[in-house]
């Protein structure tokens, strides 16, 4: 089983690659959303944070049967990686508990707060999407006055990564509360990424309900998620027509 | 009590044992966790009630509709398309939405400044009070009266009120010497102008074309409005299979453009035009053009005919540009066969001038499949129902100054075609043609770093007087700027945004102050209104409003009184879904209220007008598209018949192919801002390491290319051009033809702050601009290189 059933809520994503422009508005949009911070020099990927990172695939091929895909990968959030039990692997090596899997949501969460920083998520995700704070982060005078308060700042050394814009979940639920609703309409929680997408390829809303086109197209002959073959059942699926993408997408990396 | 070995351990194991069993470790974990977060240097953002205000972006001429969500009304922390704006539906570029990196960006100018001592030395530069400022201007502006001609401004904004006043005070000083920022819409707007009698912008239907062929266009990489095209896009690939519209990229470099399209053809590089005619050729050879469209409508079609079977045929064309004979005659067959069917030119994001010509062969493709003027085809952007400002006030000096030949040498002796011809502008300023350069105004726009052939222009700048520059940041242009007079940014200040580029309906948007501005800034219409009342005369005449809002809202008037279009207040507007010429009842009933929703919802949109029928579309000569200009002719233009006609016109690439084996070509790509904002940290940070890396750009070689070289991936090597060396590395791709080597615009920035100067090389310094002696256009698009190691 993956997901809380009972619930009856289960968000997740889908990415439609061949609609994909490589235009970097989701990697953009979710550092403001999120205030995640920045330095002068980012070009070390592997200390930079950016909790939606686009992977650059191409397909091998030599001029002129090139072709390059963009992959935008935020945090998968994960179902389970040890049948039956659907624990992400992150959540699992956690010693203090600073990561959990929603059961209502099925969102895999970070808090901050609660991270001692040992990095041990960050070697169990599968996907790299998972960063720490190497320094505390600087906002230069005034850029402080852009950060938002929905989300806190992160302090060096910790962990961070996507939460899907949790706190939109928040604002809507209570939105809808304050109007006596209990549950939320499609597209009343929307992640900053999804919302900004120009070329409409990305689809957010809950799995397990039938009639949402985010479970409508996860179920797409054309849907794949990345690296199957680990089982970590992500809530990200992907599309693309291209035989070389998918094939890619199941590749050791 | 006797503490014998036992019971030390035992005791020992249990308190340890005891210990792991409480919570106590945990929640000392987690407790040291959270007070070791809790300093006093992290940021704690003020919290308080949020809005959310609507506005346009002013970032690039794509004219989306932005939403801002305010804290307390007073700080901006979150940009996102707004959804009910029609362009782009919610969607919005990476360049929006980290327009807060330039509101609160530590390059912005906080008051007007002078320079005291040498150009672009920024120790000297000296701030002054907004009076000194204009006092200091008007001054100097009184002083050259006499020699108005020598007034000279660069807009880097084609379209809108604001640079509409620059080119009115100009006028009414007695310049002619109004430009804006060398772009593709230049050669749309001549090729127009010769074909069809009018000078465009051109709007293309192309959420309801079937096939679209981009020739070199990046049709997904910030081509016309890049949000409205990135939405089209995903339009296309939404359709059902059967209705899939097909997508051609015709390009020398494999980009996301030729990627994402279902095909590409890989062209020899600069030859897209003799492509097109290519295609030309095999449609009217074999019959399958409009003929309705041809026999009725067009002029010179004979002549034109005999020029493709001489020239174009594909065994031809194939030689030009290496694309076999079968495909041509395929991909002609199916661009016929296809309706509606339309082709894109403007190379990579129309930033670069181009040619007149190959304009012209892609618009003849239009021509003859009937996609003029119909829907899922080009036509002209609907005007906006503006109310017209009272006429310029001229007094002898303005009078004598409008019959001044212009500096760039458009519409003169050699170039007489309307042109805006900035690099143009340059070389007769350099070589001290005609008359002195007094004084250049720009506005937003850097001609110091975007220029193609960046150096002759740096070069003139000792020749020409006082540089002002109306910008919001410290770009290259502002710090060697003698005066700078601040504008507030786009979220702080008044001001339209026309019918962005490519559009097939109208659209009026307005971006509205929606902050207080947070430095010492002046909207440079109000600069303009101040200092024309200041000189007085014909010149403050012309100027009779007391602020910009009144001179913007007495246009807008226009708008109440056209009796049509709406102010888009709901989600999921599709203006081009049921075609143009659907008229819309206003939903406002006064110029008031029309104005408050605009100021709430920031945009109103029009799809009254209908494309113009091919009876009254042309106002040529001959009523008719032309494919051979009898305008040209008119306008004084003197050749053979291939002047007139549109053909292939090869460029030789500066360099000798002896001392420079390969090419080097610019590429433009969506991660990375061009025009007159530098890249912000956000979208610098989205950069492949192989884009850029520590400060180093790359220039993308091809694998074989770099084997005959013995280059490696990463390696450090010299490109050398006639112009001059930069240092860059290599990245290895299969996206680049063997001979040629590409390189990105829009780093390489001296000027801004710390997070944007010195990353990568401004490519535009070692290029060497061509010019096309017909029209006085740049047709540059490589430069040849010499690569090596270092």
């Amino acid at each position: 089983m993956s997901g809380n059933k009972s619930s009856g809520v289960r968000y997740g994503m889908v990415i439609d690659v061949d609609k994909c422009t490589g235009c970097m508005a989701c990697s953009v949009a979710c550092q403001q959303e999120n205030n995640v911070s920045f330095r002068e020099d980012e070009t070390n990927k592997l200390r930079s944070i950016t909790w939606l990172e686009v992977f650059y695939l191409d397909n091998g091929k030599p001029y002129p049967e090139h072709r390059k895909a963009y992959m935008p990968r935020p945090c998968q959030h994960c179902d389970s990686s040890h049948h039956p039990y659907p624990y992400p692997p992150c959540t699992f090596v956690c010693p203090v508990n600073a990561t959990h899997r929603d059961e209502e949501t099925g969102l895999v969460n970070h808090i901050p707060v609660r991270c001692i920083g040992c990095r041990y998520c960050i070697s169990a995700c599968s996907y790299h999407a998972r960063y720490f704070n190497w320094w505390d982060p600087k906002w230069p005078e005034p850029m402080e006055e852009m950060l938002t308060p929905d989300v806190s700042t992160r302090m060096r050394g910790v962990v961070e990564k996507c939460t899907m814009c949790i706190h939109r979940l928040q604002r809507a639920k209570n939105l809808a509360f304050m109007e006596g609703r209990r549950e939320l309409e499609e597209g009343e929680y929307v992640p900053a990424c999804v919302e900004s997408c120009p070329a409409k390829a990305m689809t957010f809303g809950n799995l397990l309900d039938s009639h949402s086109e985010v479970a409508k197209l996860a179920k797409s002959r054309h849907a794949f998620r990345l690296l199957e073959k680990l089982k970590t059942k992500p809530k990200v699926y992907y599309l693309s027509s291209q035989d070389w993408i998918r094939k890619l997408a199941d590749n050791v990396l | 009590m006797k503490l014998d070995r036992r019971a030390f351990v035992k005791l020992i194991a249990g308190g340890v044992g005891g210990t792991l069993l409480s919570p106590l470790p945990w929640k000392m974990a987690d407790d040291t966790a959270i007070w070791s977060q809790n300093w006093f240097w992290r940021p704690s953002p003020e919290r308080g009630g949020a809005t959310t205000a609507s506005t346009v972006c002013q970032l690039c001429p794509g004219g989306c509709g932005v939403r801002v969500r305010l804290i307390k009304e007073k700080r901006a922390v979150n940009i996102d398309g707004n959804p009910t704006h029609p362009v782009n539906q919610g969607g919005i570029c990476p360049l929006g939405a980290a327009g807060l990196q330039y509101l609160y960006g530590p390059s912005r100018i906080e008051t007007p400044l002078q320079q005291t001592g040498k150009r672009g030395d920024l120790e000297t530069m000296k701030a002054i009070s907004w009076d000194e400022a204009l006092e200091i201007l008007s001054i100097k502006l009184r002083r050259m009266r006499q020699k108005a001609r020598g007034l000279v401004c660069v807009s880097g904004k084609r379209e809108g009120t604001v640079p509409e006043l620059f080119a009115r005070f100009l006028h009414a000083y007695g310049s002619p010497n109004y430009m804006v920022m060398p772009a593709a819409a230049d050669a749309e707007s001549l090729g127009l102008f010769v074909s069809q009698g009018n000078s465009g912008p051109l709007g293309y239907d192309l959420e309801n074309a079937r096939m679209v062929v981009s020739f070199a266009s990046g049709y997904i990489e910030g081509w016309g409005s890049p949000n409205r095209m990135m939405m089209a896009f995903g339009g296309w690939r939404s359709n059902p299979k059967r209705d899939r519209t097909k997508i051609i990229q015709v390009a020398t470099r494999g980009s996301l453009s030729a990627s994402k399209a279902d095909e590409w053809v890989a062209v020899a590089p600069g030859t897209e035009a003799a492509l097109a005619l290519g295609l030309a050729q095999v449609i009217v050879s074999e019959g399958r053009y409009d003929r309705t469209f041809v026999s009725k409508y067009t002029h010179g079609f004979d002549e034109f005919r005999r020029l493709l079977r001489q020239n174009y045929t594909p065994e031809e064309v194939a030689e030009i540009t290496g694309v076999e004979k079968e495909k041509i005659v395929g991909l002609a067959r199916e661009f016929a066969g296809t309706k509606p069917a339309v082709a894109l030119s403007g190379w990579g994001q129309g930033r670069m001038q181009g040619s007149m010509y190959d304009f012209l062969a892609v618009q003849s493709l239009n021509a003859l499949v009937g996609s003029l003027h119909k829907p899922g085809g080009v036509t002209r952007t609907p005007k906006l129902p503006l109310a017209q400002w009272p006429k310029v006030v001229l007094d002898a000096t303005s009078l004598e100054g409008s019959k001044q030949p212009r500096l760039d040498g458009s519409k003169g002796s050699q170039f007489p075609l309307p042109g805006q011809l900035f690099n143009n502008f340059v070389k007769n300023v350099s070589e001290g043609n005609l008359y002195p350069a007094e004084m250049l105004w720009v506005h937003e726009a850097n001609p110091a770093h975007d220029l193609a052939d960046v150096q002759p222009f740096l070069e003139a700048l000792d020749k020409i007087g006082t540089l002002v520059s109306f910008s919001s940041f410290m770009d290259e242009t502002t710090q060697l700027a003698d005066l700078v007079l601040p504008s507030p940014t786009y979220l702080e200040r008044l001001e339209d945004a026309p019918t962005p580029p490519g559009l097939q309906y109208a659209v009026f948007g307005l971006s509205q102050p929606i902050l207080s501005p947070r430095f010492e800034t002046r909207h440079p219409g109000d600069v303009l209104i101040q200092l024309a009342k200041s000189l007085g005369g014909s010149v403050g005449a012309s100027f009779p409003w007391s602020d910009y809002e009144t001179a913007l809202k007495e246009r807008v008037k226009g708008l109440a009184e056209a009796g049509r279009g709406q102010v888009a207040d709901e989600p999921g507007l599709q203006p081009w879904k049921d075609g143009q010429g659907r008229q819309l009842a206003p939903n406002y009933d006064s110029f008031d209220d029309l104005w408050e929703k605009l100021i709430e919802h920031a945009c109103w949109f029009d799809t009254s007008e209908a494309m113009p029928s091919w009876e009254s579309a042309f106002i040529t000569p001959s009523r008719k598209f032309e494919f051979y200009s009898q305008k040209m002719r008119q306008v004084g233009i003197r050749g053979n018949d291939l002047t007139y006609l549109p053909h292939f016109k090869p460029v030789e690439p500066a360099g000798d192919p002896r001392d420079y084996p390969l090419l080097l070509m610019p590429y433009e790509t969506m991660a990375i801002t061009n025009g007159p904002v530098a890249n912000p940290p956000f979208m610098t940070k989205a950069l492949f390491d192989f884009q850029l890396k520590g400060n180093d750009s790359f220039v993308e070689v091809n694998p074989k290319t770099a084997a005959n070289m013995g280059l490696k991936e990463g390696d450090r090597v010299a490109l050398q051009t006639e112009r001059g060396t930069l240092k860059v590395r290599v990245h290895l791709t299969e996206a680049a033809r063997p001979d040629v080597v590409f390189i990105p615009t829009g780093l390489g920035h001296s000027g801004f702050d710390s997070f944007i100067k010195g990353k990568g090389v401004n490519a535009n310094v070692i290029m060497v601009a061509q010019q096309d002696q017909v029209t006085g256009l740049t047709t540059w698009w490589g430069t040849r290189v010499k690569i090596s190691k270092v």
